[in-house]
């Protein structure tokens, strides 16, 4: 392998951290479990941990069901679930669901009862203590304060003013015996990055990402809060080429962020990804 | 490559100011987060801030401040760059030090008014601690000081007497970043100014080279299995690993050939600094993680006692006795404050000899319980430096000094000693192959000696003869001695006939069966009394010794060595190289049981 520059050179090193940070998890920390939602961020993780275990998960791939995804995603999960031999373990917030729950009833209240819950219930429930999140600094201000580990209090409560340094290329990996750990291998990632990667590994992405009749999803999440943008970009170059020049915001189609000045910070700090 | 730029300084001098501006004047502010900022900035009645743009949190917007680390994204004039935002308060040093221990450079941020604090020497302190040697000062809020040309010269003069900076490489730029003065284009307020604006200055730092010219250091993270084969998965922290090179391990000690480089889904057959990787050996290694592996040209000195370059961020201070948990790279060990030389007063910036305690920043020994490997950060940052932590928290870290002669031991103390017991025929190579050892040894840094027959014979020994049951006495005297000795720390390599077998079991039991090994050198008695080095075959001969083994005295091959050398058909370099294998893989068996116990 030659000297890579530029683009590839930095392509590289991002994917050797995501690949050093799976492994660091993996050898260290108990019961690991990493969250997909079929979206474009966390199937990039996905499939830096494959790459990291030469091609087999050593551990179980959780998806968050809050029954409002659309139906395209459920299709790409169970196709790709087979087709990478995934053990997948699907949850849902059932009693909420029953109740009725429903963005209507209040886009943070929702978010919080069919996300946060319904993952702080199934970790319990399954005892999972470690979790891959695909969560990215550049995608809004809270998630620009997080740590690649980042270790969480009871209930999964995110402390994000006593945060553990992390000192030069190296993570703390040692925390006390049932800790909850959140870990995120592609923290320092862009949205540019993510675009990169796929088309240069070409990973399988949702069409919902490729516009349609001028509307395409730059932001996949449940059917009722996430809205469409205006776009011409139908192919990953398109889609590239739009991020090189755009003013707004990824998560500008995600209601939920806008619900209240400080939401994601809210949702976030109660355990929400 | 992207270039990290960290931006310290004082609390409210203006750092997130000086990011929001640039993001905005160069349209990188998002639409929606600029939205965003302007109806929380309204609702409150305050004027637009920038700094908004990146203190996202609540308690950062309302109290105006930065509470942890930030990264933004900057592209300008082909340059791409990573802005880490870091909080100024002394408490948030922890925070500072995180976001700045991977940066390329440092803007540090100065208000042009209130001048240097001490906060700015101690950042000064820490980005030379991290090794952060560009750096770009800019004096803020010049529209307060009048824009004038005397504050920036009183401030520049400052700069440089109090840090011993070199004016030529490191620019002070006088800016109002809210204005936006001075950042993207030279000034209109302030024209007496000629140097760079923080967008020249900006593009003439240069990326972080990778360490590919330092040695190899490749640091095992964990052990996979595929078939049959083991992958032994790690980062190169430094230099560049090769298919088909040569590699050893710490602690393992034994040498071997990289047989792949496995990179799932690709041909590689090198990899570079930084690369996350698998490897596959020639020879079956017990190799865990924390392993350390390297070039056997070029290996990382090994100690039980180092000296180094320490930061702390506690505000209970580190004191003598205390015990640390030491990370670098996967290797982690603990170890105990032998030892504080000196500490830096974060007050007055004097150094002081000998302090009780470092508080911020010091000078120390550790010890550790069995040797660490390491290499001077001078030499290789990369496995240069460390995290130490106390129970389950990373409160500080530093870096690894050259080893001086001035230690709390003045013997570099490779512990745990062994005894390595040569037996043979006169003439069989037992003394060639025990010298040859023992410079291969010292050569490690492994501390090794020669307990030599004929020094005992002149002094401990001196009032015994050549009988059998003095030949035994004076063996059983040796072997106390080499028990001594090992336990000081020492490889003790005996050469000496020690002809009978329930002498060398005798041996065996004084030293400690785990830490002896018996090694019989093995050449035919023709042979020998062929080579007769010494002519004693030949006086044994004429009958002028008696008692001489092999001729008129028993020599009783060992049963069960642990290491057989046939020097007969061996020459002395590759007996002493099997030899090295066999005492560095014993040393990493009780380094394990040591580490364990």
């Amino acid at each position: 392998m030659g000297k890579l520059q530029g683009e590839d050179a930095h392509l590289h090193a991002l994917e050797n951290e995501s690949i050093y940070i799976l492994r660091e998890t993996y050898r260290t920390l108990p019961k690991p479990a990493i969250l997909w939602s079929m979206g474009k961020d966390s199937s990039v993780m996905l499939w830096l941990a494959r790459k990291a275990f030469f091609g087999r998960l050593p551990f179980p791939v959780v998806h968050i069901d809050t029954s409002y995804k659309i139906p395209e995603m459920i299709r790409f999960r169970d196709e790709k679930a087979r087709e990478w031999g995934l053990d997948l373990r699907v949850s849902s917030n059932r009693a909420a669901l029953a109740d009725g729950m429903n963005p209507e009833r209040g886009r943070l209240e929702c978010c919080t009862a069919l996300k946060t819950e319904a993952l702080k219930s199934f970790l319990a429930e399954q005892g999972f203590r470690t979790i891959f999140a695909a969560i990215r600094r550049d995608e809004e201000g809270s998630r620009g304060k997080e740590r690649v580990f980042s270790p969480r209090m009871t209930g999964s409560v995110w402390n994000y003013k006593e945060q553990p340094p992390e000192f030069w290329n190296g993570f703390q990996t040692e925390y006390p015996e049932d800790t909850e750990v959140r870990v995120h291998p592609i923290l320092r990632w862009t949205e540019l990055d993510i675009w990169l990667y796929i088309r240069k590994n070409r990973i399988p992405v949702l069409d919902l990402y490729f516009a349609r009749e001028g509307r395409r999803y730059r932001s996949v999440g449940c059917a009722p809060c996430t809205g469409t943008i205006a776009s011409q970009a139908g192919t990953l170059d398109e889609i590239i080429a739009e991020l090189r020049t755009t003013k707004v915001g990824e998560r500008s189609g995600r209601a939920q962020d806008q619900a209240d000045r400080y939401a994601m910070q809210k949702l976030r700090a109660k355990g929400y990804m | 490559m992207k270039v990290r730029v960290a931006l310290v300084g004082h609390v409210d001098h203006g750092k997130s100011t000086v990011i929001g501006r640039l993001l905005s004047d160069t349209g990188q502010a998002r639409e929606d987060r600029r939205e965003k900022v302007r109806s929380t900035c309204e609702s409150v009645g305050r004027r637009f801030e920038y700094a908004f743009l990146l203190d996202a949190l609540e308690e950062e917007q309302s109290q105006g401040i930065t509470i942890d680390v930030t990264e933004v994204n900057w592209s300008h004039g082909g340059r791409e760059i990573v802005f880490v935002d870091t909080p100024g308060h002394r408490e948030f040093l922890k925070k500072m030090i995180g976001g700045a221990s991977r940066v390329d450079a440092a803007i540090l941020v100065v208000d042009a008014l209130e001048g240097l604090k001490d906060t700015f020497r101690r950042q000064m302190h820490v980005l030379e601690l991290l090794g952060v040697r560009q750096r770009i000062i800019l004096l803020n809020k010049m529209d307060l000081a009048g824009w004038k040309e005397e504050t920036w010269e009183a401030r520049r003069r400052e700069v440089f007497e109090t840090q011993g900076l070199d004016p030529r490489t490191t620019p002070v730029i006088p800016v109002a970043a809210w204005h936006g003065e001075n950042l993207l284009a030279p000034s209109d307020q302030m024209p007496w100014y000629r140097g760079p604006t923080l967008a020249q200055a900006l593009s003439a730092l240069e990326p972080a080279r990778p360490e590919e010219e330092a040695p190899l250091r490749y640091f095992v993270q964990d052990v996979y299995r595929k078939e049959e084969q083991r992958i032994f998965v790690g980062r190169v922290e430094a230099g560049t690993l090769r298919q088909g090179q040569r590699i050893r391990f710490f602690p393992e000690g034994r040498e071997t050939t990289v047989r792949s480089i496995e990179v799932h889904g690709e041909d590689r057959d090198e990899a570079r600094c930084g690369d996350a990787i698998g490897i596959t050996l020639e020879d079956a290694l017990y190799l865990d993680r924390g392993a350390l592996g390297f070039s056997p040209d070029s290996p990382p000195r090994l100690s039980r006692e180092v000296q180094a370059d320490l930061f702390w961020l506690d505000s209970e201070p580190v004191l003598p006795g205390d015990r640390l948990r030491i990370k670098a790279g996967t290797q982690f060990a603990e170890a105990r404050v032998e030892r504080i030389d000196s500490e830096l007063d974060c007050e007055t910036f004097a150094v002081q000899e000998n302090p009780s305690k470092i508080c911020s920043f010091g000078k120390v020994w550790l010890k550790f319980d069995s040797p660490w490997a390491f290499d001077a950060f001078s030499e290789c940052p990369p496995s240069g430096r460390f995290v130490a932590m106390k129970g389950f928290r990373a409160l500080g870290g530093g870096r690894w000094l050259a080893p001086t002669s001035d230690g709390p031991a003045s013997m570099p103390r490779t512990l745990p000693g062994q005894v390595v017991w040569l037996t043979g025929l006169s003439g069989a190579g037992k003394s060639t192959i025990a010298a040859g050892l023992k410079l291969r040894l010292l050569g490690q840094g492994i501390a090794a000696t020669v307990l030599d027959g004929d020094e005992l014979r002149q002094g401990l020994c001196k009032d015994l003869g050549f009988s059998l049951v003095d030949r035994a006495e004076n063996l059983r005297r040796a072997a106390e001695v080499a028990r001594l000795m090992a336990r000081a720390g020492l490889v003790v390599i005996t050469a000496s006939i020690s002809p009978l077998r329930e002498i060398r079991e005798r041996a065996r039991e004084i030293v400690g069966t785990d830490s002896f090994l018996e090694v019989f050198v093995d050449c035919p008695l023709e042979r020998c009394e062929a080579r007769d080095p010494k002519g004693l075959y030949e006086r044994a001969r004429r009958g002028l010794l008696s008692e001489f083994t092999g001729i008129d005295s028993p020599y009783e091959i060992p049963l069960k060595p642990d290491v057989t050398l046939k020097t007969d058909v061996q020459d002395p370099d590759s007996c002493v190289r099997d030899l090295l294998g066999a005492v560095l893989a014993r040393r990493a068996d009780l380094n394990r049981r040591e580490t364990q116990a």
